[in-house]
């Protein structure tokens, strides 16, 4: 695979993570990323582009638009959309200790987002809507 | 996500395949629906063709095994791919489910409960 910057863009709609999924696998592996760096990226990818759908956009139809592109020794992933003001990173973490009964059901996404990558960084503008940055650092190891 | 099904014994087996992501929750919390309405559900979800599992995923889950919970049934796991298993552990609910490396000990564990 040529190039080091790949781009997708797709309707906001559920059915469309797994698109999404497919391209984030196919760009990394093009990029020789190994497989347990894919998961993770893969992971954080899944996370905010659910929360774009669901809090973003509302369920109401829009357009995703991803960039994947390799610099250097980081990988940097931008997600931008057009929905309402959306900061992931206003979402409270979970409470990873309690028990059953105490668990809350949701929560999760934004702290995969952060353990998965190297750094989440969030901007809005009413020119160019939300857009969300995250980074990661690809040592020789998880470059495979 | 094509979800088979089988019974042993007492047990309702399902396996998940391929990314349970926001998308397959939906079909897999239908399925789980469906097996765990009834008082004293035995229920092993095999993960062994699973590779990817995201917060969506977790959260049916987690749905799930609270309402089997509370009529006295269970959800247990087997067979969790090493990253899987590493996504479980990373949101805390490795200490919320029974998790086995076998199928037959998952079902085993449900004899005498």
């Amino acid at each position: 695979m040529k190039g080091n910057c790949f781009a997708i863009e797709v309707e906001s709609k559920l059915e469309n993570i797994p698109v999404i999924g497919d391209f984030i696998v196919d760009t990394l592996e093009g990029f020789a990323v190994g497989q347990a760096t894919i998961y993770q990226i893969l992971l954080a990818v899944d996370e905010a582009c659910t929360n774009v759908i669901k809090h973003a956009y509302s369920g109401q139809t829009g357009i995703i638009t991803l960039t994947c592109e390799l610099l250097d020794d980081s990988l940097v992933i931008i997600i931008r959309d057009r929905g309402k003001p959306f900061d992931p990173r206003s979402v409270p973490p979970p409470d990873l200790e309690a028990d059953l009964e105490q668990r809350k059901i949701g929560g999760l996404g934004i702290y995969f987002m952060q353990k998965m990558m190297d750094d989440v960084s969030y901007e809005f503008s009413p020119e160019e809507g939300n857009k969300l940055i995250m980074r990661k650092r690809l040592t020789p190891d998880k470059a495979n | 996500m094509e979800i088979p099904e089988k019974t042993v014994g007492n047990v309702g087996i399902i396996f998940l395949s391929g990314r349970l992501d926001a998308y397959a929750a939906n079909e897999v919390e239908q399925k789980l629906n469906l097996l765990c309405t009834v008082a004293n559900a035995n229920v092993v979800v095999n993960l062994k063709s699973l590779e990817y599992i995201s917060s969506s995923g977790l959260r049916v889950l987690l749905a799930s095994l609270k309402k089997v919970r509370k009529q006295n049934g269970d959800i247990r796991l087997a067979c969790l791919q090493p990253y899987v298993r590493e996504v479980f552990d990373i949101a805390g609910f490795t200490q919320l489910f029974k998790m086995f490396d076998k199928e037959e000990d998952a079902i085993a564990s449900f004899k005498g409960a």
